[in-house]
């Protein structure tokens, strides 16, 4: 009988693979992107701003001027009062804030060795906690441009500490959804997360942590 | 393994709450740290002093570590200056790596001991990764200064990340490896 493979290296196996699959620069991929994440947010957006001021996001065009140093993967989030020039124009660099993180837990969650109800689960608080991830580190900058949170009160040092330990790091560009896999396979299923890390294939026997929280 | 009845598959009472403790107390131990670290102090008190001493002594680590290879690498307070430029700032340093992964160790149920190891012997592991990350960056800078960004902003990034984990996963291997004194209830925090 053949002995059976390492329950943790299938699951870096099939991370590899995944993680390979989502990284590749796909042809078409940055637009589409691009494009359906700028529908949707703007849609959303839309609903936080009154009507005498247009927020939009729009894929950046490197044909403008203004747009030159972009590129496929790079959307612009624009604010202007009506037919008036922008008051505030960001340009976003979506592989780096919302595409890598959500592609790097996708490929972490679908490899992880759990049920597929709990793997839906974990699948669906994870997007869904990066998704507000994404929403701060879009919201905070521009909600601190338009002094939303006042100057030096416990809101505005909070969503600085927020925005610069966890957000705009380019290590939490991977660390964000890493550490949002552990604490969500590990509050789902303390025994699946003992089954990544060891290298035997005889069942885990972690410490008690517990049922499923989420 | 969960505390569970293989009859009925429930849960044994109080189990949720240990797993509950552990993502409180995670919470808790990043909370204190990050907010330690990126609070925005006065510039003209004395912890924003601290911080740039700190960060001009981290500047002086890799700028040592980097004159060992070029000669011409000179430190001036928290700039590397030689053939290429780097500034040291707030981030450069990989705090937000090693606060999460403090975190996470201190908050499992280990032994005292085991914590104490594996924070002592990883935030060196870590630190020593930046360092070369930075040695690296600078002469990627030198001779390829095409490829900085993706190096700076892609490769390194996930590169710490992964060695992180694998720092964790290992810690947790050994540390349970300990026996089961290592996790009993005493040793929680």
């Amino acid at each position: 009988m053949p002995a059976p493979r390492p329950k943790a290296l299938v699951f870096f196996a099939r991370f590899a693979v995944l993680f390979a699959i989502v990284m590749v620069p796909w042809p078409g991929l940055a637009t589409a992107f691009n494009q359906t994440f700028s529908v949707i947010a703007s849609m959303v957006v839309d609903a936080c701003f009154d009507d005498s001021e247009v927020a939009r996001f729009h894929p950046a065009d490197p044909e403008l001027p203004a747009d030159a140093s972009l590129g496929p993967w790079d959307t612009v989030f624009t604010v202007s009062g009506g037919r008036d020039e922008p008051v505030l124009r960001v340009p976003l660099p979506l592989r780096r804030v919302a595409y890598v993180p959500l592609a790097t837990f996708l490929a972490l969650a679908l490899a992880t060795p759990v049920g597929r109800p709990q793997k839906l689960r974990i699948v669906g608080w994870g997007l869904g906690l990066l998704l507000f991830r994404l929403a701060l580190t879009i919201g905070l900058p521009i909600a601190r441009h338009f002094q939303v949170f006042g100057q030096g009160t416990v809101t505005d040092w909070l969503a600085r500490v927020v925005y610069y330990g966890l957000l705009e790091p380019p290590n939490q560009m991977y660390g964000a959804p890493v550490v949002l896999w552990f604490l969500l396979v590990f509050a789902n299923s303390p025994e699946a997360f003992y089954r990544v890390i060891r290298s035997g294939s005889t069942p885990a026997t972690g410490p008690d942590l517990g049922r499923p929280l989420a | 393994m969960t505390a569970s009845s293989p009859a009925t598959n429930i849960p044994a009472p109080g189990t949720t709450g240990r797993a509950v403790r552990y993502l409180a107390r995670f919470a808790l131990f990043a909370t204190v740290l990050l907010a330690s670290y990126y609070f925005p102090y006065d510039p003209h008190g004395i912890p924003a002093a601290f911080l740039r001493l700190y960060l001009a002594s981290y500047a002086h680590l890799a700028g040592g570590a980097l004159a060992l290879l070029d000669p011409s690498v000179r430190v001036r307070g928290a700039d590397i200056v030689g053939r290429y430029s780097l500034t040291f700032a707030m981030n450069c340093d990989a705090m937000d790596v090693y606060i999460l992964f403090a975190s996470a160790l201190l908050a499992f149920p280990a032994g005292v001991r085991a914590r104490l190891v594996g924070l002592g012997s990883g935030l060196v592991a870590l630190v020593t990764l930046n360092v070369l990350r930075i040695v690296s960056l600078y002469f990627i800078g030198v001779h390829f200064p095409g490829a900085f960004d993706f190096c700076h902003m892609d490769a390194w990034p996930l590169l710490i990340v992964v060695s992180t984990c694998a720092g964790f996963f290992l810690w947790i291997r050994w540390s349970r490896a300990l026996g089961p004194g290592a996790l009993d209830a005493r040793s929680e925090a």
